[in-house]
C-alpha cells in the first residue's frame, strides 16, 4: 500500500475518490459551485464533478474570492471531501479552514500520478491509497458527454 | 455558521503553511473582493455569516470600491437586483466597523497614510496599492486577500511572511532604463507591464526614473506592476525610501525610453484614424486631487465635451477643497465622474461600443469582466482630437 506524507493544513479523516488535476485550479470561474463541475476549459480535468472526491493538485491559483466559493460549495454540499496540494496557496488555504475541510500539502508532486478514480484516505498528516483503480466514468462514456458539458457551461 | 475564533484560526493556519514567522500587529488594513460583481453571491453569504458570529475590525479598516455609486446608481443603469446585494454588502462591512472609503487608493492617499512611517506593517489587499505602499511609502505589507486582509482586519494581525520580512525585500531584478525618462500614466503603466512580465520579480530595481515622478505616474506603475506579475514592491533611487545602491548580482534587463514613447504615441496616432470610440474613462486606480485638478486645467472651462468622459475619483478626493472645485467645474463641461466605483468591477456602464483609457491595468481586466478590450489612450488629448474637437497641429 502507498502512502505520501504531507503536513496537515485542516486535520481530518475521511476516504474518497480521488480526483487528480495536474494544473492549479481556481475556484472562482473555474469551478462551477452550484454543481461541483469543474468548467476550466484548459483544465485537464474539465468536466468532473469535485463533490466528495479527495481532490489533489499542484497548487490554487487565481482571485481570493476562491476562498468563498470554497465555503459556499461546502454549504450547498458541492465540496470536495478533502484537498491535497503540492504546494499550499492562501486562497485554497483559507477556504478549506472556513470550511472545515481537510487539507494536506507539501505532498510530494508525484502524488499527481495517482490514478483517477483510486480509492484513497486522507488521515492527518498522510494520504494512503487503499486500491489503484482505473477512472470510474469510461473514457467512451466521458468522450461522448464532454460536448454536451462545454453546452451548458 | 462561523465560530468566533475562525478569523484567528485561519490567519495561524495560513501562516503555518506559508513559513512565517510569527505574527505581526498591523497598523491598519484595507479589504477588498467588496463589488457584488466580484464578491457574489457565496462571498456575501460568508459576510452574513461573520457578521453574525459577531465579528468586528480591531484596527483601522478601509474598503475597496464597490459596484455601484451609491449616489447616481440610476443614471449608471445598475439594476435593482445588483444594488439590492451592493448595498447588503456595505452594510454588512459598516456592522463590522470597515469604514465605507469604498476607494483603491485610500490606503495611500486617504487621511490615514500620514499617520504610517517606513517600516509599518499593514494588511492591505488591494494589489496597486500593495506595490505603492511597499514603494513609495516603505510600509510592509504582503498581497493580501479579500478575506485574509478582512480576517486580518479582525484579529489585528498578520502572519510574518514574504515583504513584512527584511531578507524578503531585497531586489531580485535591476532594470536600466535608458533615456528619455517616461512621462505620464500611460508610459510607466507601459514599463510597469514589461517589467513585471519579463521580469517576475517580487522585488525590482528601476534605474533611470529621473528624480521627481507625479502620483499619476507612480500609480499607474504600481498598478501595472500588480497586475502583470508578481511584483510586489520597486526600489527607484530619489522616488522610494528603501532604494539604496543598485544592487549587483541580480538579473538585469534593459528598457528603452523611446520604445515606450513610441508605443505610446502609436496608441494615440490611431485614436484619430477610424472607428476610435466615443467614450474614454480616466480613474484606474481612482483619481486623486492632483489628477482631478490637472484635468479640469487641462480643458476648456467654456466647452462641453464631445463623446463620454468618465472619471472615477475616491471620495476622499472629492471632498477635499480643491479636489471638490475641480470636480465642480470638470461637470460643468459634461465630465460625468463617478465616485465609490471602479471602471472594471461595475456592471455599468457596459462600455459596450468600445471604450478609450490610459490604463493599462484595466487594459488586462476589462476584457474578463465586461469582455470589452479598451483602447490605450496617452491622454486625454488624444481623445478630445478623435473627437474632432481639438485641431490636429
Amino acid at each position: 500500500m502507498k502512502a505520501f506524507r504531507g503536513k496537515v493544513a485542516v486535520e481530518g479523516m475521511v476516504d474518497g475518490t480521488a480526483l487528480v488535476s495536474r494544473f492549479p485550479l481556481s475556484f472562482l470561474g473555474g469551478v462551477n459551485p452550484a454543481t461541483g463541475q469543474i468548467i476550466d476549459h484548459e483544465s485537464d480535468v474539465f468536466g468532473e464533478f469535485v463533490t466528495g472526491k479527495i481532490l489533489i493538485y499542484p497548487t490554487g491559483k487565481g482571485s481570493t474570492v476562491g476562498s468563498y466559493v470554497i465555503y459556499g460549495m461546502k454549504k450547498v454540499g458541492t465540496a470536495p471531501a478533502a484537498m491535497v496540494l503540492v504546494k499550499p496557496d492562501p486562497v485554497t488555504t483559507i477556504g478549506c479552514v472556513i470550511s472545515a475541510i481537510p487539507m494536506l500539502h507539501s505532498v510530494d508532486a508525484a502524488v499527481l500520478s495517482i490514478k483517477q478514480g483510486s480509492r484513497v484516505r486522507v488521515s492527518k498528516d498522510v494520504l494512503e491509497i487503499l486500491s489503484n483503480e482505473a477512472r470510474s466514468l469510461p473514457p467512451g462514456l466521458f468522450a461522448l458527454l464532454a460536448p454536451l458539458c462545454l453546452c451548458c457551461s | 455558521m462561523i465560530d468566533p475564533g475562525t478569523p484567528e484560526k485561519a490567519l495561524s493556519v495560513l501562516g503555518k503553511t506559508m513559513g512565517a514567522e510569527g505574527m505581526v500587529q498591523v497598523k491598519n488594513a484595507h479589504v477588498s473582493g467588496v463589488s457584488y460583481m466580484n464578491l457574489g453571491k457565496h462571498g456575501l453569504e460568508f459576510l452574513r455569516d461573520l457578521a453574525k458570529s459577531g465579528a468586528r475590525v480591531s484596527v483601522p479598516t478601509s474598503s475597496n470600491p464597490c459596484g455601484v455609486d451609491v449616489k447616481s446608481w440610476k443614471e449608471q443603469g445598475i439594476t435593482q437586483e445588483f444594488l439590492e446585494h451592493q448595498l447588503e454588502v456595505n452594510k454588512l462591512l459598516e456592522s463590522m466597523g470597515v469604514f465605507p472609503s469604498y476607494s483603491c487608493t485610500f490606503p495611500y492617499e486617504g487621511p490615514w497614510a500620514s499617520g504610517l512611517s517606513v517600516g509599518d506593517h499593514v494588511a492591505w489587499a488591494e494589489s496597486s496599492a500593495v506595490v505603492y505602499g511597499n514603494s513609495v511609502m516603505g510600509i510592509r505589507t504582503n498581497r493580501e486577500g479579500g478575506p485574509s486582509a478582512l480576517f486580518a482586519a479582525i484579529a489585528g494581525k498578520t502572519p510574518a511572511y514574504g515583504m513584512h520580512l527584511d531578507r524578503n525585500r531585497r531586489p531580485a531584478l535591476y532594470v536600466k532604463i535608458e533615456e528619455p525618462v517616461p512621462r505620464g500614466p500611460l508610459e510607466w503603466g507601459l514599463l510597469g507591464k514589461f517589467v513585471a512580465e519579463r521580469g517576475q520579480a517580487r522585488v525590482v530595481y528601476l534605474d533611470g526614473l529621473g528624480r521627481v515622478a507625479t502620483i499619476g505616474e507612480l500609480k499607474a506603475l504600481s498598478a501595472s506592476l500588480a497586475t502583470y506579475g508578481p511584483t510586489d514592491m520597486f526600489l527607484a533611487p530619489h522616488l522610494t525610501p528603501e532604494a539604496g545602491t543598485p544592487p549587483t548580482g541580480v538579473e538585469e534587463l534593459t528598457v528603452y525610453g523611446e520604445e515606450l514613447e513610441g508605443q505610446a504615441r502609436q496608441a494615440g496616432d490611431d485614436a484619430g484614424t477610424g472607428n476610435a470610440p466615443k467614450a474614454m474613462f480616466l480613474g484606474c486606480p481612482q483619481y486623486g486631487v492632483e489628477e482631478l485638478v490637472y484635468l479640469a486645467r487641462l480643458l476648456s472651462p467654456t466647452k462641453h465635451v464631445k463623446g463620454r468622459l468618465y472619471v472615477y475619483a475616491s471620495a476622499h478626493a472629492l471632498s477635499s477643497p480643491d479636489g471638490s472645485e475641480a470636480a465642480h467645474r470638470l461637470r460643468q463641461i459634461g465630465v460625468k465622474i463617478f465616485q465609490g466605483t471602479c471602471p472594471v468591477f461595475s456592471p455599468a456602464p457596459t462600455f459596450s461600443d468600445g471604450v478609450m483609457t490610459d490604463s493599462v491595468k484595466s487594459w488586462f481586466y476589462l476584457p474578463g469582466s465586461k469582455g470589452v478590450k479598451p483602447k490605450l489612450e496617452p491622454t486625454v488629448v488624444a481623445f478630445m482630437l478623435s473627437m474632432g474637437e481639438l485641431d490636429r497641429s
